[in-house]
């Protein structure tokens, strides 16, 4: 417990070690005036007094130790300036402070009782003995009330957990969702199943290019972080299935800066963008229609889009789709310097691009 | 029996095509004739007008005109409807009572020739008619409309597109609601509460017989009673219903 109660002292503000150094002097002082008041007491009333005042005074000490760690966890700014392991410790060694005062101060009761029972100097007998008491009850309380915060906050904590990984698991079911599109997977199947009778050949590349897919979807639920290198590659890879489902009537244009490709970029930035593009301009559109994906950048940001020559689409609309999902996730990741743009000219075609800072 | 393969995707078309004649090929008395191959909406209302197919293997998800649009479409005689979906959002008991069937992509063939079988009972007995609402069918069979570039007009007897962004407004009148664009105004089948949610919000819906394309709107004119005039691209003038106008206006400003 010394530990503890050392660490705590260091953290502690300068008032509150000041009242933690007047509370041991006090103690030592109160040591020293009992034994030389005892010095020449002898036989069991003078051991009984000598004692009951060392115990009584330990109880003292430890009890305003206590009172004065509550106080550091009390105040806002002693509990903020803290880490929570400090905090922790100091939650715990609360109980253990109080229980050790009241034992103290219970022994010195007990000793000054027996005083009483052997009838010297009655008054000051009675006296210390309803003050020990008082004091007993005060190192019920501080258990008491330590134990009880020592609860609270462990419950509290556990909520706080609790909550913290539903929202994680909630923002990886997201993320897994938006790329494991039902839609998406069940075409590609649909696709496979209906090459692999006429061009075996071409249904293997398929199930080679959806494996890829699903096995860096996997991949990235539990990854934070990839490149835009790796993002193009995957994008490439649905593109690469979406072809087989539209033949001519899809069209890709890339404009990549190669310089990128290693830089760090969340997953699922590039994708739902062509998604979007997919779905809301190619899908559109009898005749298909062509998509130009552009990576490019400069030293402070980087910028993805992607545009297609659809009908293009009111905004409302967007916030119903991946794009609105993303968004959120930009928010979250990289704050107000990431920023999501919808473009779309009335007569036709839309342009979705997303700038992100490179820190 | 005679069937339309409706799909926009080729080599979809070409495997059903091979499980109907394989199927036909182990039921006896299924008589199935493949009619044709259609790659659009349009070309499967074109080639139902002119094969009179019996069933139709109908794509949902399709560009432009998608399978509810078809079915919505459809002349009667009507013929019986199999949809085809890739993802099937709730369980579909209300089918058994429909005119219609479903089969979830990639097709079993088992699953397709039981939905065939069905079809043929079917057409035996009776043609139920068509009930529920075609939004509602599309949700379950998990189908997000798209908005479309072009919708369907009718041209003679028959159906053409029209570029959505070609049309000043649509107009209910006697009965008919017709496509007014700069040159022309042909008749939709579309109701304007219909189109209103189709085509989305580029249209403001003005009166009980208007909706108005807001990008097609020059000026706006303030009535003494509270209603508004619009006037539109094409120097006609259109009346906003004064219960209308504050919604209308808001609307148009947010169209910028």
């Amino acid at each position: 417990m010394w530990p503890i109660v050392r660490d705590a002292f260091a953290d502690a503000s300068p008032a509150v070690r000041s009242q933690i150094k007047t509370v041991v002097a006090f103690w030592l002082l109160l040591i020293v005036l009992q034994a030389w008041d005892s010095r020449n007491a002898s036989g069991p009333a003078g051991v009984a007094e000598f004692l009951s005042a060392v115990l009584g005074a330990s109880g003292v000490a430890l009890l305003g130790t206590a009172h004065t760690l509550q106080r550091t966890l009390e105040s806002p700014s002693g509990r903020s300036g803290k880490d929570e392991l400090a905090v922790r410790q100091v939650l715990i060694a609360l109980p253990g402070l109080g229980f050790a005062a009241g034992v103290a101060l219970g022994a010195a009761a007990a000793l000054m009782a027996l005083r009483v029972l052997l009838g010297v100097e009655l008054v000051l007998a009675v006296v210390a003995l309803t003050a020990y008491g008082a004091m007993l009850m005060f190192a019920g309380r501080t258990v008491n009330n330590s134990a009880r915060t020592l609860f609270q906050y462990a419950a509290a904590h556990a909520a706080i957990a609790a909550d913290a990984r539903s929202q994680a698991a909630a923002a990886q079911v997201a993320a897994l969702q938006s790329r494991m599109n039902p839609h998406f997977l069940f075409n590609a199947l649909n696709t496979v199943a209906s090459v692999v009778r006429t061009n075996p050949p071409a249904a293997e590349r398929l199930v080679e290019n959806l494996s890829d897919v699903l096995r860096t979807t996997l991949r990235r639920s539990s990854m934070p972080m990839s490149t835009v290198g790796e993002e193009i590659d995957y994008v490439r890879a649905c593109l690469a299935l979406e072809h087989a489902r539209f033949g001519d009537r899809l069209r890709v244009e890339w404009t990549v800066d190669d310089r990128l490709k290693p830089v760090a970029l969340a997953p699922l930035v590039l994708q739902p963008l062509v998604e979007n593009a997919l779905a809301h301009g190619i899908g559109a559109m009898a005749g298909g229609g062509t998509i130009r994906i552009t990576v490019a950048g400069d030293d402070d940001h980087m910028i993805l889009s992607v545009e297609d020559d659809g009908p293009g689409f009111p905004a409302s609309v967007v916030e119903h789709t991946g794009l609105g999902n993303l968004r959120e996730r930009l928010a979250t990741l990289y704050g107000p310097r990431a920023t999501l743009r919808l473009e779309s000219p009335s007569s036709a075609g839309a342009r979705v691009s997303v700038s992100i800072p490179r820190r | 029996m005679k069937i339309l393969i409706v799909d926009d995707e080729t080599p979809a078309r070409r495997r059903l095509a091979s499980l109907v004649e394989e199927i036909d090929a182990e039921f006896d008395g299924l008589a199935i004739e493949i009619v044709g191959e259609a790659a659009s909406g349009l070309a499967a209302l074109e080639l139902t007008r002119d094969r009179h197919p019996d069933v139709l293997l109908l794509d949902i998800a399709m560009p432009e005109v998608d399978g509810l649009d078809v079915v919505r479409h459809l002349a009667e005689p009507r013929p019986l409807v199999i949809f085809q979906t890739a993802y099937e959002q709730y369980a579909l008991e209300a089918f058994d009572h429909q005119a219609l069937d479903y089969v979830v992509k990639p097709v079993h063939k088992d699953r397709l020739a039981r939905a065939l079988v069905r079809a043929r009972d079917r057409l035996l007995t009776m043609r139920p008619p068509l009930t529920g609402s075609l939004d509602e069918i599309g949700a379950a069979l998990g189908h997000t409309r798209v908005r479309p570039a072009r919708l369907l007009v009718r041209d003679g007897a028959g159906h053409r597109l029209l570029a959505v962004r070609d049309v000043i407004r649509f107009c209910a009148d006697e009965g008919l609601v017709r496509a007014i664009t700069a040159h022309e105004s042909p008749v939709t089948d579309y109701t304007l509460t219909e189109l209103e949610a189709r085509v989305g919000a580029d249209f403001v819906r003005v009166s009980r017989a208007d909706l108005v394309h807001a990008g097609h709107v020059s000026r706006v004119l303030s009535n003494g009673d509270g209603s508004a005039t619009l006037v539109m691209s094409d120097d006609t003038r259109v009346h906003v219903s004064r219960r209308r106008a504050s919604d209308v206006r808001r609307a148009l400003s947010a169209q910028g």
